[in-house]
């Protein structure tokens, strides 16, 4: 078990070797010099000559590479182009909006997917199976900035209920920043809520059709156990891979919701970044996402310890 | 007179697709067991005995099955009209089921201990961990606390099937359905399973209903029989009058492939060169912690030296984890033996890997247990069959036209080569299997426990099959089985296996005449029903 610990561990490092390498060629396999990219369309040869020269881009690409890798192990990512400031202080100021929306979003989602998705399962082709079947229909194919729009324009604008946007401080009032975040975490639980309801209802359906569901009734135990203890459980695994490949994505930036709530996010950051063609910090977002990836993976894979003993065996 | 423990009258189901009611499955069923009697159900697969089984548990599949008619009552009780909280207090202190495969049948995920103290805490029994303990010693799994810890998977099949006895008999049920319970046990195994069943049934004065296909199982075990056939039943009496005097054909079938051993007649080719030679075979595996076997790692191969002939088939006997499927798999270079040789048309083969070993890959093919599984899906089975060939540099519409020719070889026609696997019972795809073998002519054919997945009427089939493209090809079969009935019509050699070493081989003749060693007599003595046939033989010649 130590040695499927330490094996997946030790996968971590050659993954995101391969992410950093992409980020890092990011900028050498679009077209044209580096340096102009950097630059923009308005500069001039001195302003060139001194990117090439700040970035090292006179050197052989390996090169470039392994001084690049090494300054990101030290954590750092450069400086934005725009603003001056380091890449990682504007991550970092930027991840606690993207975090607690990502948080808040999983948890309110699964909350009403789990028993949602087991009751679809148990009641197959019921009336809330149907429900259910037809709510991940359209919750996985109705856009983004129509749902949040849609519920700014209920919840928001004719009933009064919520904020329209923003994102105050935590220290002005906890309840009052909850208030604003109700309608995000609602645009982004749509499609999550589907995709999770619908993982739940096919892992259970599969396993309620095993053979130890059927021993479990001869033991004349109760329904409910049947569905939690024999059913729901042997299922989680799906369940948790969808949950953490879910949780990378939001993590990633939601780019469209938190521009539309004007949340100081990742996703915010990503746009500005993009059109202002600030490559540092596109670099160091995708850096970010890659590791969320890679990471929440890993901890799946642990979990699967957790869940099945079979793999523990192995 | 007094009431039955379980009556059924004139129970008939349907398939059932949404409303609408579809084939027959079950047709006016009537059966009736009184208190501690042992009834067997025997047909073939597909008859309706599982069906049965299942409807009196109340746990036909809701979805696909429906009760059209007919009434089941246990102790006077209407079973198709109780509600299911009723039913859920009835499974476990009344009636409680153990099911065919016990891998799949218990939960992987939750240890033994627990799975049986669940059935104690959904009828509100306490001390509920010494109960289970002590059920588990009383079902012969000894250091039972280690058992009650340990998972499904690091359980041998017949440790899985005590442990679904014991949940199944925690309870002291009146009433225990068994469902195939040994058919997935090699026989040494299916005898102790058999014996402890009636050791703690006639303790607690427990009625079983016994579903087999096997009349081996049926003489050693039952009162009485009901033979069933296309969701009827055909006959029913006490076993010895329906096992002296069968009197439909379905059930004389039953009994002469459930209790006759038939030896293949001398293969006249007995100057066949050796195609493959294996020498000193190891092959040990690192032992974990297992709890199968004390001290012996599972499926490790200890020195065995074998050679196969062309034109005769050896069979390779021994029971679960002796060796049998390591040898298999060491000959095709799936696993490399730790030492020993293996030559295949004089070439010796562990030395060789990659490239070099390729053009001896195909010399030597095989045929897996599971046609369900060794198939792949999302292939026609064209491709599967020509894909081999392919790799060796045949082009793709000579490949396609041998396939053709193979599938009538096999008994399909020509015209399926587009279908896919799935569109296949299991006899047909064990035919396929065979096909893509055959498809890069080999001088070799191992045949991993081809039959074991099939039904008995399909396995005579398959087997006739596999004599027949030998009679044609020539092609040397090396038989891997558990099953001596198998192996005795099937092999001019045998080998037989355990813990990894032979311990006896020769023709097949002598082995089941005249058996060397006390552990070839224990197995032919442990097949179901020898004494019955014997008994049976003289009432019918005298």
């Amino acid at each position: 078990m130590t040695g499927f610990v330490m094996r997946r561990i030790m996968m971590v490092f050659p993954v995101m070797g391969f992410v950093a390498l992409f980020v890092f060629l990011l900028l050498h396999l679009g077209p044209g010099d580096p340096a102009a990219i950097i630059a923009g369309d308005h500069a001039t040869p001195e302003k060139l000559a001194e990117i090439r020269a700040a970035h090292n881009l006179d050197q052989p690409i390996p090169w470039q590479f392994m001084t690049w890798i090494a300054h990101v192990l030290h954590g750092d990512l450069g400086t934005s182009l725009l603003s001056g400031l380091p890449v990682t202080t504007l991550i970092a100021s930027r991840l606690e909006p993207t975090l607690v929306l990502a948080f808040l979003t999983l948890a309110f989602s699964t909350a009403v997917a789990l028993p949602l998705g087991a009751l679809a399962a148990c009641k197959r082709d019921g009336i809330i199976d149907k429900l259910a079947t037809g709510y991940c229909v359209l919750g996985t194919s109705v856009p983004f900035f129509v749902v949040a729009y849609f519920l700014v324009l209920v919840f928001a604008i004719e009933l009064r209920l919520l904020p329209v946007q923003g994102y105050p401080d935590a220290a002005d009032g906890f309840g009052n920043l909850l208030l604003h975040l109700v309608l995000p975490v609602a645009t982004l639980s749509v499609p999550v809520i589907a995709l999770v309801t619908r993982t739940v209802k096919t892992a259970l359906l599969d396993v309620l059709s095993e053979d130890h569901v059927r021993t479990a009734r001869a033991k004349g135990i109760s329904e409910a156990s049947v569905i939690v203890f024999h059913g729901l459980r042997n299922a989680a695994l799906p369940i948790v891979t969808v949950l953490g490949n879910i949780f990378a994505l939001l993590i990633g930036g939601v780019v469209v919701t938190e521009s539309i709530f004007n949340l100081p996010g990742i996703g915010r950051l990503t746009v500005d970044a993009v059109l202002a063609r600030d490559y540092p910090i596109v670099q160091g977002i995708i850096l970010l996402a890659g590791a969320a990836h890679v990471l929440l993976n890993l901890a799946v894979d642990l979990l699967y310890l957790k869940f099945d003993p079979r793999v523990r065996y192995q | 007179m007094s009431q039955p423990l379980l009556q059924l009258h004139g129970l008939s189901a349907s398939q059932r697709d949404g409303r609408k009611l579809g084939r027959p499955v079950l047709k006016d069923v009537s059966l009736h067991l009184d208190k501690g009697e042992t009834l067997c159900v025997v047909g073939r697969s597909g008859a309706g005995k599982s069906l049965t089984a299942l409807a009196v548990m109340g746990l036909m599949p809701p979805r696909d099955m429906a009760i059209t008619g007919g009434a089941i009552r246990l102790q006077g009780e209407d079973l198709l009209n109780a509600n299911p909280k009723r039913l859920r207090q009835l499974r476990g202190p009344r009636m409680a089921m153990v099911f065919q495969e016990p891998m799949t049948a218990l939960n992987p995920l939750m240890t033994i201990g627990r799975q049986i103290e669940e059935t104690l805490a959904g009828h509100g029994v306490t001390a509920r961990r010494e109960r289970a303990i002590e059920m588990l010693k009383r079902v012969g799994l000894s250091g039972a606390a280690r058992f009650h810890a340990a998972f499904p998977h690091e359980l041998s099949g017949g440790q899985r099937q005590r442990a679904m006895i014991a949940m199944a008999l925690i309870l002291k049920p009146l009433l225990l359905i068994a469902d195939e319970p040994t058919t997935a046990l090699d026989v040494l195994t299916q005898k102790q399973i058999l014996g402890l069943l009636r050791e703690l049934t006639a303790e607690a004065g427990t009625a079983i209903v016994y579903i087999t296909h096997d009349m081996g199982v049926v003489a050693d075990i039952a009162d009485r029989v009901a033979v069933m056939h296309h969701g009827r039943i055909l006959e029913t009496g006490a076993a010895a009058d329906v096992l002296a005097h069968p009197q439909c054909a379905v059930t004389r079938a039953l009994i002469a492939a459930g209790t006759d051993i038939s030896v293949k007649p001398q293969n006249k080719n007995l100057s066949g060169e050796p195609v493959l030679t294996v020498e000193g075979l190891v092959k040990t595996y690192e032992a974990g912690k297992s709890l199968r076997r004390n001290g012996e790692t599972i499926g490790a191969v200890r020195g065995i030296s074998l050679s196969l002939r062309s034109g005769r088939t050896l069979g390779i006997i021994g029971e679960t984890g002796s060796g049998k499927t390591t040898i298999a798999r060491s000959i095709m270079r799936l696993t490399d033996p730790d030492s020993g040789t293996i030559h295949v048309g004089g070439t010796e083969l562990t030395a060789l890997s990659g490239l070099r070993l390729k053009p001896y890959r195909k010399k030597v093919q095989i045929v897996f247990q599971d046609p369900y599984r060794s198939l792949n899906p999302r292939r026609t089975i064209g491709q599967s069959i020509s894909e081999g060939p392919c790799n060796y540099g045949l082009c793709r519409k000579t490949a396609r036209e041998r396939a053709q020719r193979l599938l009538t070889l096999v008994g399909l026609t020509e015209d399926v080569i587009d279908l896919y696997p799935h569109q296949f019972s299991g006899g047909e795809r064990q035919r396929i299997a065979l096909a893509r073998a055959l498809a890069l002519e080999p001088l070799a054919l191992i045949a991993d426990e081809p039959v074991s997945a099939l039904d008995m009427a399909t396995q005579a089939t398959v087997l006739q099959l596999l004599r027949d493209i030998q009679e044609k090809t020539g092609v040397a079969i090396m038989l891997i089985t558990h099953d001596l009935r198998v192996a005795a019509q099937m092999c001019d050699d045998i080998a037989l296996l355990r813990a990894g070493r032979i311990v006896e081989s020769g023709s097949a003749a002598q082995l089941f005449s005249a058996p060397q060693t006390a552990y070839a007599r224990a197995l032919l003595n442990a097949l179901p029903g020898r004494p019955a046939k014997h008994d049976n033989k003289r009432r019918a010649s005298g």
